[in-house]
């Protein structure tokens, strides 16, 4: 038997995570689908046009595929109800991988679907013009960024960063930050979402904390760096600039996608029960 | 075979086995008795690699359990004491479970779960502790893996299930499997052992056959405690004792007294 990848094994703990995991976090959809419906509601009783729907829509979305590891994995690393997961006879790769693979394909899908399946009903149902069908224009997140024109903050750069965030940034991006989610959700045993908040706000406070202390302590090598940014961002035309951009971009996300799924590998391996 | 050598484990800094070594053979139902906080459910937790220790070796037929390899965990099943259950029917669970062992017997799953009179179609969550029992025992019995650890079993079953289960267990042993029951109702097993473990933090007090042990001691109620009793303690019918068995005489062992008796001379 081969205790690190077998094909049928995987394939048996696969589907059994679709059929015994999703419909949990389907039941949680309607949820978010209701959040969907009340500013439906809110929009005809108000008589006010929903013009950000597309941007509503993405935000419940991304909401959506982001949380769902804490809530289908919820209780891999339960005390208590944690071990069947450990127990279950397949190896940590297969099961990193078939969590992977709900999280990343078959929750978003789920979730895009029953947005979609929402927002077209009450497409049909607002004749009298309160709404308007999205389809498919939710799936970009960047929509949101070009939206308020933070684009144009210092090159007029437009329509080319904006075609900077789209395909594989998009995707590398949610393929992340579901990495990320799923490394605090196999780290945390309870309050995983407020932990993983508070965590992350401590770890920015603590940088910025640094950055000052450095700016105090270190004036001449601050201002050493400050006038490297400044040569680098005048040594380097628009497009050479987009490059890096775009190449440093792809690499920390893929860097952070690799060690929260490391790291989530041997939480998997090694978690106590 | 399961072979335990010069194992210790600590929760943080309260040592809970210190240096214990032992072996489980194959073909037998084991006793795994002891104090409360001895360790017995860690040693189960251990022995799953739930846990993992940093001082002395499991080794369940050659593999340590820490690995969590997929064929090793194939071969074993735990039931904890306080069984919660995933939150999904019964027949989701164990049609998605059953897949990954190889010997699951679904005849015998839906005979067992029929005779503990439990609806599949029922979820964990929605089971009374008894009833989720059941449902978790029954499945246990028939993924027929080799290696079966249930921790404190009889708890939560009434009477009937009780006297079911024993029936269940002994219907399912066969010289290949290993089943370690560990409990403090005696009573509801004492009939179904054949050997007996009783731990202490420091060491296994005991880690004797049932034969052996009847071979050793003899148990007696009588009016009057034996002259040569080793330990007495009044009972219903008069004093229960233990002396050295010198007759060959063979009694039925009370598990209890035998129990009270090796803690008394630790």
């Amino acid at each position: 038997m081969n205790d690190i990848f077998d094909f049928g094994r995987f394939g048996k703990l696969f589907v059994y995570e679709c059929r015994n995991y999703l419909p949990r976090y389907i039941k949680g959809m309607v949820v978010f689908a209701s959040f969907l419906v009340a500013a439906w509601l809110f929009t005809i009783a108000s008589e006010y046009p929903f013009d950000s729907r597309t941007n509503f829509i993405t935000v419940l979305f991304f909401f959506a595929i982001f949380l769902s590891p804490y809530f289908v994995y919820k209780e891999m690393n339960n005390r208590k109800k944690g071990y069947f997961y450990a127990m279950l006879p397949a190896s940590t790769f297969e099961k990193l991988l078939s969590m992977t693979l709900v999280s990343v394909v078959v929750v978003p899908a789920v979730v895009y679907l029953s947005l979609s399946v929402t927002d077209v009903l009450l497409y049909a149902l607002s004749c009298a013009g309160a709404g308007y069908f999205t389809g498919l224009e939710f799936c970009n997140p960047f929509n949101l960024l070009t939206d308020v024109d933070i684009v144009n903050l210092k090159w007029n750069f437009g329509d080319e960063l904006a075609a900077l965030f789209s395909g594989k940034h998009i995707v590398l991006w949610c393929v992340m930050n579901i990495s990320v989610v799923m490394m605090f959700n196999s780290i945390f045993r309870k309050h995983k979402i407020i932990k993983t908040l508070l965590f992350n706000m401590a770890v920015q406070f603590l940088f910025q904390i640094a950055v000052i202390f450095f700016a105090v302590w270190f004036p001449e090598a601050t201002e050493r760096f400050a006038d490297w940014v400044e040569h680098f961002l005048t040594d380097y035309t628009p497009g050479e600039l987009l490059t890096m951009i775009d190449n440093t971009v792809l690499l920390v996300n893929t860097l952070v996608t690799v060690v929260a799924l490391t790291i989530t590998y041997f939480r998997i391996k090694r978690v106590n029960y | 075979m399961i072979e335990i050598k010069n194992l210790s484990f600590a929760y943080s800094n309260v040592k809970v086995l210190d240096n214990i070594s032992t072996t489980f053979e194959q073909g037998r139902i084991y006793g795994l008795l002891g104090a409360n906080g001895v360790g017995k459910s860690t040693m189960f937790k251990l022995l799953c690699g739930l846990l993992t220790s940093k001082e002395g070796t499991i080794e369940i037929d050659g593999v340590s359990p820490a690995g969590r390899k997929p064929g090793f965990l194939s071969k074993i099943f735990y039931v904890p004491e306080d069984f919660e259950g995933p939150d999904m029917s019964i027949e989701n669970y164990a049609a998605g479970v059953s897949q990954f062992y190889p010997n699951y017997d679904a005849a015998l799953f839906a005979r067992l779960l029929g005779e503990f009179e439990i609806d599949v179609t029922r979820k964990f969550t929605s089971l009374s502790l008894g009833q989720r029992k059941r449902a978790i025992l029954a499945l246990a019995l028939a993924l027929r893996t080799d290696y079966l650890f249930l921790d404190e079993p009889t708890n939560g079953l009434d009477i009937p299930s009780k006297a079911e289960f024993r029936r269940m267990v002994a219907a399912a042993m066969d010289e290949n499997r290993t089943i370690i029951i560990s409990t403090h109702q005696v009573r509801d097993v004492e009939n179904l052992l054949d050997h007996i473990m009783i731990l202490d933090k420091q060491a296994v007090l005991l880690d004797k056959s049932v034969s052996d042990i009847q071979k050793e001691y003899l148990f007696e109620v009588s009016a009057a405690a034996p002259a040569d009793a080793l330990y007495v303690e009044p009972g219903l019918g008069g004093c229960c004792s233990i002396s050295r068995n010198t007759t060959g005489e063979e009694s039925r062992i009370n598990i209890e007294l035998l129990f009270n008796y090796i803690n008394s001379i630790k």
